[in-house]
This record gives C-alpha cells, structure tokens and sequence, in this order.
C-alpha cells in the first residue's frame, strides 16, 4: 500500500491538468490564434458533376489534415480521359465498391501518403489484407469521422464481424455497445504481430491492461489464468456472469473432479426454489468459497485451494 | 454520499450543466461570427422510470432524471487545430477530450473518461465497514441462525467507478522520425463481492459460507513512449511501457462469524509494477515481399507480506511457518516475432510466420510448515512457439484459394499436460465472379496432441488419491482433441441501397478418449442475417443471430478420498457415482430500424427495435440410483434456468431542424429485460441455517420508461 496522501496528490494534479487544458483551450478559442483559412473551395471543373462529393471532401478530415495540393487527382489520378473523352467510373480511380480496381490498388494509392507511418507500417501482415480488403473498405477521404471512418467504429466493425454484434448483445459483455469500449482499443485492423490482430505480444498482456488487479505475480498461482485469460472467459460478450464461456459450476468442473465437492452433480434439487439450497450451487456458486481464483497470496492451504 | 446529500447533487446535475454551457456559449458568440471556431451545445432533459434493478438497468450507464450536457467547441488555422469535447457532464458516464495540432507535425489529446460498473445495489452483510478494508461484527456474541435477522443486516451496493485520465503527445516535426508518448491515471473506486468459509464447530460438517464486500481502490499509472523512424523502405521503432497498480488495500480483514473479535484476512490484489521495452522493424525487399519483426521483453514484480497465521474454519488460530516472510513476485516475457510477406507474383501472394513467446517466473518459492505438512508453491511458466504458412492464389473465374498451416508448440512447467502440440491446417476461398456479390468460404483443422503425466499432489497427503484419479482426467485447456470449423459468408449488394449479408458457422471439438472425467465434447452453429435498403426517404435496416452451443462432460462423484475412482470397473454407490451433464445454450437475437425522412434536411423520425434471447439448459443423469437426491429422478435434476434471459428495447425519436444551426429531439425508450437462472431464483441470503450471502447478482430483471428531449445549438 502506497500512502494515501500521494494518491490525494495525484488526483488533485489531474484535475488541475484538465482545468488548465479547459482554460487553455477556451483562450485558444477566444482568439490568440490566427484566423482560420477557408477551405479547399475546389475551383476543380470535379465539382461541377459531383457537387456532394466535393462537399463532402471540403468538410472532411483529409481536407483539414492535407491542404489539397492536386486536388482530386492526388487519390483518384489524372482525370483528363474521364474529363474530355469517357465519364465511366473505370477512367480514373474510384474507391467505390464498382470502381473496378483491385484492393492493392487502392490500398496501393493510399500508402503512398500512408505508407511510413507506425500506424499501418505493418498492413502485410493483417488478416484484413489477406481477406482482399484495402483501405476504402473502411475509411473514406470525404469523411468527417474520426480516422476517415465510413460510419462509427463500432458499427462499421459488426458490418462484418456479425457473430460479434451478437455477442456484445449479451447480457454479461464489455461497454462496448455504451461506446465506453471500443474494438480498436484492443485490436489493431492494420495489422500486426498478435493473434487476431490484438495490440500486445499475448492475451493476458493485453487484459492486464484494463486489469491490473490480475496481473499478480502471485504466491498460489491458477495455471490456466496465468497462461491465458481466454481460457475461462470470452471477450465479447457472453450468457453468463463474468463473460465466462461456460456457466460455474460446470466450467470448474471440467477440469476439477476431486474428492468430495468438486465432484458433485450440482442439479435442480440444490437451488433456493426446490427449498433445500446447496451452498456450493446457489449464489456466486464455486466463488462462494474459491474466491481468489485469479491468484492468491493468502495463509498457508487457505491460500493454495484460493479461499484467502 | 449519503441519501441526504444525494438529493442536492441531483439538483446540481440538473443545473450545472446548464450553467457551464451558458459560461461557455456567451463568450463564444462574437467569435462564431467570424467563422474562426464552431461548436455544438446540447442540452437533454431526460426522465426516466425504472422499476426493478437499476444496477442491471444502468449496469455501465447512468440513465436517469436529469439534464445532460455536451460540448463540443473547435478552432482550425493553418498551422492549428484544437477540439474540445465533453458528454454526459457531472454523471458517472461524463467524459472530456481535448484533441490539438497541428496536422503532419505534431498532435497532442488529453481526456477523462467515467466507466461506472454497477452489479447490484442495496446488497446486505451482517457486518460493519463496507467498503473499507476492516468488517466487523457489532452485535452481541457471534453469528448465527437466528441473529441478527436479515432486515437489519447493513445495506450497501456492489459497484465499481472506474475514472480515467491521460493524454498524449506525437512530434513528426523531424520526419521521418516521431515520438509519440502517452500517459494516464486511472481509478477505480468501489465494492465488489468476496467470500470465506467457515464451520459453527469443529467436525461440525460442511463449511458456512460468509459472503462479504470487498473494497476495490485501486490506482493504475501507466506511460508509453515509442520513438521511430519510418521511410519507405525501412521503418523501425523502439517503445518503453510502464504500469504501476496500486492497490490501497492489501488484505480485507474480518470478524470470524463464531470468534467475535478475532480478525482473518482475505488476500486482495498485490500492488505490482510492469515495464516492457520492444522494437518493430520493417523491411521492403524485392519481389514485392516485406520482413516484419518483433521483439519485446517485460517484467512484471510484485511483493507482499504473508501472514504467519491464519483462522481455521471454527476460528481457532493455526500459527504458520514460511520460509521467507515477503513473497516476491517476477515474472519475465520474452517475445520474438518474424513474419515475411511475399506478393512476387500477380497470381500469388503468400506469408510465413515464427513467433516465440516465453513466460518465466522467477517468484519465490515460499515452502510453508502447518503442523506436520509441509509444502511450497509451484511457480508456473510457460513458452510457446508458434509457426507457419499460408499462399493465396488467384484462380480463373475470379476465385481466389488460400491454403495455410500452423504448428504451435506449448511447455508448460505444470505436473499433469507439461507439453503440447497443434497442428492447424486450413483451406480458405473467395469467390466474386459476380459484379454484386462475394462468397467466402474456409475450412480449419486442429489436431492437438499433449504429453500427459501424473501430478504431483501439492501437500504430500493427497498423493494417493492424485495419482488414483488423474490419470483419467485431461483438463481442457490443454488436453489432447480434434477440432473442426467450417465457415461460409454470402455477401449481396444488387444495388448501391440495397445490400444482404449472410454468414455460417460451425465449430466442433471432440477431446480425446484420453479425457474420460472432464469435459469431453463441444459444439457450436450458428448463423447472421442482415440487410438494409434505402429507398427515397426511406431507410430500413435488420439482422438476425442464432447460436446454439452443447457441451457435454462426465465426471464422477467421489467420497472422501476414495481409491474407487475408475469410471468404468469401480463400483458405484450412494457417494462414488459416475454422472453426466449435456449444457446447450441457445442465443439469438434481432433487430429492426426504420429512419423516415418526412420533409428532407427538416425533419425525421427514427425507430429501432432489438430483442435478445438466451435459453440454457443443463441435462444431468446420474448413473447410480443410490446417488440420487431424494424424492429427484434423473428428469426432474435438470436445469431448465440456466442464465435464461430477454430483453426488449424499443427507441423512437423525432428529430426537428428548427434552424441550421438548432436542431431538437423528442423521444421515447422502453427496455425490459428478464432473467431466470436456478442458481438466483427465489434468492434469500441465508442458505442454511449459518449460510450467509450479500445479494449479489440478485434480482437483476427490470422494466424502464424513458421519454428524452434535447436541444442542440450548433454555431
């Protein structure tokens, strides 16, 4: 235990820091900066067909972020045979689902600007690659949602991953659908060197980062935990309490068949309704004793069986 | 805070936000202007009825009578943006970001974030201090049957606030090297369930369960610097992560239920600390091929003082050696990754892989004298190495192939399954002949066998019985199975408004005949629906899931340290008796949204509905007639509640541009949710006679009306 005046500091110094940014950026939006610039107002002969688009493209991120040099042509290529001769989609380089262009290209087009980045330095890798996608599949430059996004992250995500959806739907699940949670808080869709594209070298790496309280290390250690969280729980979203990927007592029992009560049938005759409640079923059940399951550093055997 | 105090900070929910917004907006006028900044103010009175469990309800929200604000203010120059952005203002979900830059060159944020995590609320213990780390008993004597009655035990409400605060900072001044640096506190404040055993007398038959609060306080500091470089064709970076969790309490101290004043403890989480350095590295070679590596070593630590003594379960002291009075805690990571990519061809495309990931434990070993026994701790570590390829082709007729295999090899320093193997092979395909449709189809295969040895028991007592009965267990996580999984999704968008998606899945895994106690088998099909189509000022949205699940395990009743454990010659009776339990879960869910745009850029109404359903059983049989409870049969033991749920939502709003720049929302919610499961049904918090639980979890279904407005001035 640390001393709790230090963690008084420490809360005053974070509110002090975001009083100051709040000052600060209400000085900032009074005026000490200079006036803003208008935006890329086009001029291209683009707009005269595709009024939304350039519109759209005017208000987005990609024209805050980059002034326009080149304008339209700088993603979708010269437009002098879409221009003079044919409008067909295929003259010049649509990002649409009908554009006619591979993912490569596309992709291709976009990591000429993106390439160098942390951020996709490692696309080679994603499975969202090896799945044909390229960037238009998720981002687009006319957008003005964060990263370039189609539509908020979390729907965009479920448009594919539909078995998701439905496990975020769940009554035991991750604030993802409150928008507290997020995929890419865990995930990486650009790529990467964990499994399933998490952002850490392993599963329980990644947990602990939300879940510190679980990283121990521990004197009584649970093997399972210790090697993988997934092990026990699902991370989505599940019918059970604690995202257990089966419900206690049965999942304890899968691996837990010993003397006395961790091999007994835990059936109907055992809850509150039948009247003659089983103190190892009703409740919170196995955790109604084995409290500490994730670890423990308790006296002795009391710590050992995960009771302390 | 107490009740009394809650009320006034209702109000002040109510009309701080207000107030803060009206501080904002008026100095911001005369620059809105001049078309310098702009922003967003909303403001949304909100009633909201619920009855049953508000914690189920607002489980991570907090949907309430109340006013709710957000801002969002933002200022662009040429060389300069910041936005501000703030929601929910004073409710436990209020959230603040400020993002600023200069877009190319630098970027920095800094936010706060309020995660509430409500389990249940007025949940009772007999004892005194929740929420701290000391309960005690106040009344007279000990526990027991009759005292004191459940209507007088203290209430308190099993929930966690979490509050996070950070920021960051990324310099690409000197490209095309960065630095990108981030930081954050995080808190977590509250009380979640634990639980003892103990025994009103000594031999007095099975142990009493004491259900109690635990205190969670604890502080996260965490930092990440990563610096890099990146030009094509090489990029490369080095990163240094640190977390230190504080835990305000190391153990839960509390009165033994039958020696008033003598004080047990509950090991809670130690205070720890994490430190990881890594590099990744990139390489663009010819051929259209790239190398990616990884490398990265972290240290966990912690340390904790043991205690030399602990309560048995009548509440009698029992005095402990140890072999050293501080646990310290290390653990070790080491990861290496190596992947190269390789697209030489138009036609080709492939990737192989080599991953090793070690986990070593250098934690003490404590050896511990209680009495006559004396044990120690196993200290668990593990590596891992996982390799493999996979090529894409590209077929005629627009059909692409990818054929892929991984073998991953796991050591684990653990007495029953120290080494296993997986072989993986897959087969996936793609196929877009059509201009308006995608079909994506893949088969996987894991073959996974394991070494299996007997277990050394941890206290030398239990070695006969260990060895009597593991050699038929084969625990699940690393136990020797077959697995197949066949996926198939059909994509269709016949038009740019219309598109349907269709997916299939199916996953089956048969453990091996090694496994004879345990879990044996699993099963899962599932499959998705969904389209939307927009039509004029019409858009109509939908999806369907259904997943059903089956597990099945054996396992056998064992009396007290029986060496009739063989499931399949020993003999059976009333306490040694093999039974068997079929779990099938079946999830679905569905939902529906219309938006109708009636006068277009003016106004709109949309309308969604969701319902989610869960349906579990659990069918058991015992094999042995004397092993059955009685006045039960092998019919009526099954579970029929088993984490059964549903639950209705229903949301309809108007939204109403009044101006350009004032748009308001009138709109209505209902949400029902229902749930039954055997284990909380009919809850009461004495089990027996000397049983005592606190309530969590209990009660969770609920009913809520909410009818919501808001007004959002835009400028």
């Amino acid at each position: 235990m640390r001393h709790n005046v230090i963690r008084q500091l420490r809360r005053y110094a974070r509110t002090a820091v975001l009083c100051l940014s709040a000052a600060g950026v209400l000085v900032v939006l009074g005026g000490a900066t200079p006036a803003i610039s208008a935006p890329n107002e086009g001029g291209s002969p683009c707009a005269d067909c595709h009024d939304k688009a350039t519109a759209s493209f005017n208000s987005s991120y990609h024209a805050k972020a980059w002034k326009g040099a080149n304008g339209c042509q700088a993603c979708h290529g010269s437009t002098d045979q879409h221009l003079n001769t044919e409008q067909a989609k295929n003259t010049i380089i649509s990002f649409s689902k009908d554009g006619g262009r591979s993912a490569k290209e596309l992709t291709a087009q976009c990591l000429s600007c993106h390439s160098s980045t942390n951020h996709v330095a490692f696309w080679e890798t994603s499975r969202h690659k090896a799945a044909g996608m390229s960037c238009a599949s998720c981002h687009t430059g006319h957008s003005n949602l964060p990263k370039n996004l189609k539509m908020p992250q979390t729907e965009l995500c479920f448009s594919c991953h539909k078995d998701v959806r439905s496990q975020v739907n769940r009554q035991s699940h991750h604030p993802i659908k409150e928008g507290k949670v997020s995929c890419t808080d865990c995930h990486d869709p650009h790529g990467g060197f964990g499994n399933k594209m998490i952002k850490a070298d392993s599963v329980n790496e990644l947990c602990f980062k939300c879940h510190a309280d679980k990283r121990g290390p521990f004197m009584w250690e649970h093997p399972p935990v210790e090697e993988n969280c997934m092990i026990c729980h699902t991370p989505h979203g599940s019918s059970h309490t604690k995202l257990l990927s089966k419900k206690s007592p049965n999942i304890c029992q899968s691996c837990h068949d010993y003397s006395f009560h961790p091999s007994t049938p835990y059936g109907a005759n055992g809850s509150f309704t039948n009247g003659t409640p089983v103190r190892q079923f009703v409740g919170r059940n196995c955790l109604n004793c084995h409290t500490n399951v994730h670890g423990s550093n308790g006296a002795g055997s009391q710590g050992l069986r995960f009771v302390r | 805070m107490s009740r009394i105090n809650q009320g006034s900070w209702e109000m002040k929910k109510t009309y701080i936000p207000l107030a803060a917004m009206l501080a904002v907006l008026l100095p911001l006028t005369g620059y809105a202007a001049e078309n310098t900044a702009g922003g967003e103010i909303e403001l949304a009175p909100t009633f909201a009825n619920v009855d049953g469990s508000k914690a189920k309800f607002n489980e991570y929200r907090e949907v309430e009578d109340g006013v709710y604000g957000g801002i969002r203010l933002w200022k662009e120059t040429d060389d300069f943006f910041i936005k501000l952005q703030a929601d929910d203002i004073l409710y436990d979900t209020q959230n603040y970001r400020i993002d600023g830059g200069n877009y190319g060159k630098y970027k920095f944020n800094l936010y706060y974030d309020e995660i509430p995590h409500n389990l249940t609320f007025d949940a009772r213990t007999p004892l005194s201090g929740a929420g701290g780390d000391t309960l005690t008993y106040t009344g007279a004597g000990t526990l027991n049957a009759a005292s004191p009655a459940v209507s007088t035990w203290n209430t308190f409400d099993y929930k966690v606030d979490r509050k996070k605060g950070g920021g960051g900072i990324r310099l690409d001044l000197l490209k095309p090297y960065y630095l990108d640096v981030a930081f954050s506190q995080e808190d977590r404040e509250g009380i979640k369930p634990t639980a003892t055993s103990w025994n009103a007398a000594a031999g007095g038959g099975s142990r009493r369960v004491l259900e109690m609060p635990e205190p969670v306080d604890y502080v996260t500091d965490s930092l990440k610097a990563e610096f890099g470089y990146g030009l094509n064709p090489f990029f490369g970076s080095v990163s240094y992560q640190y977390s230190q969790f504080d835990n305000a309490h190391n153990n839960l101290y509390y009165e033994h239920p039958n020696t008033a004043g003598t004080m047990e403890a509950i090991s809670l989480a130690p205070d720890n600390d994490f430190y990881k350095f890594a590099f990744k590295g990139k390489a663009l070679m010819p051929l259209s091929s790239a190398l990616s590596v990884n490398a990265s070593r972290g240290v966990a630590d912690s340390s904790f003082d043991l205690r030399s003594q602990y309560l048995s379960d009548i509440g009698a002291v029992v005095p402990i050696t140890l072999s050293d009075s501080v646990f310290d805690g290390k653990v070790v990571t080491t990861n290496y990754d190596v992947v190269l990519t390789s697209s030489p061809l138009s036609y080709a495309s492939g990737k192989i892989f080599y991953k090793y990931y070690e986990k070593e434990n250098k934690s003490d070993q404590i050896t511990v004298t209680d009495g006559a026994t004396v044990f120690h701790n196993h200290l668990f570590g593990y590596d891992k190495e996982t390799m493999g390829g996979e090529v894409s082709f590209k077929l005629p007729a627009d059909v692409s192939l990818t054929p892929s295999y991984k073998h991953i090899k796991v050591k684990r320093e653990r007495g029953d399954l120290p080494e296993s193997k997986d072989n993986i092979y897959g087969l996936s395909g793609r196929w877009t002949g059509l201009e308006h449709l995608a079909v994506n189809a893949g088969y996987e295969r894991l073959d996974r066998s394991a070494d299996w040895q007997q277990l050394t028991a941890v206290i030398a007592a239990d070695q006969a019985f260990t060895s009597a009965v593991e050699p038929f267990i084969r625990r699940y996580d690393a136990a020797p199975l077959d697995r197949d999984t066949y996926k198939l999704s059909v994509n269709i968008y016949p038009t740019d408004n219309l598109n349907f998606g269709l997916g299939y899945r199916y996953k089956k895994t048969e453990y091996s005949d090694e496994t004879i106690l345990g879990l044996r088998d699993e099963k899962s099909n599932a499959f998705d629906l969904s389209a939307d189509y927009t039509l004029a000022k019409v858009t109509l949205a939908g999806y369907f899931s259904y997943e059903k699940t089956e597990y099945y395990q054996f396992q056998r009743r064992l009396g007290n340290n029986t060496l009739f454990v063989n499931p399949l010659t020993d003999v059976t009776n009333d306490t040694n008796a093999n039974w068997d339990v079929n779990e099938e879960n079946k999830n679905y869910d569905y939902g529906v949204s219309l938006e109708v745009k009636i006068v277009p850029d003016k106004w709109r109404v949309k309308m969604q509905y969701d319902y989610v359903r869960s349906d579990g059983t659990a069918d058991m049989t015992i094999f042995e007639t004397a092993a059955i409870p009685a006045g039960y049969t092998n019919d009526t033991l099954d579970h029929q509640a088993w984490d059964d749920y549903k639950k209705d939502s229903f949301q309809i709003k108007a939204i109403y541009d009044i101006t350009e720049s004032l748009v308001s929302t009138v709109g209505y919610a209902y949400e029902k949710y229902e749930y039954n499961d055997n284990a909380l049904d009919n809850y009461d918090y004495k089990i027996n006679s000397a049983d005592y639980l606190s309530g969590a979890y209990k009660d969770q279904s609920y009913e809520a009306n909410v009818v919501f407005a808001s007004l959002k001035y835009s400028f």
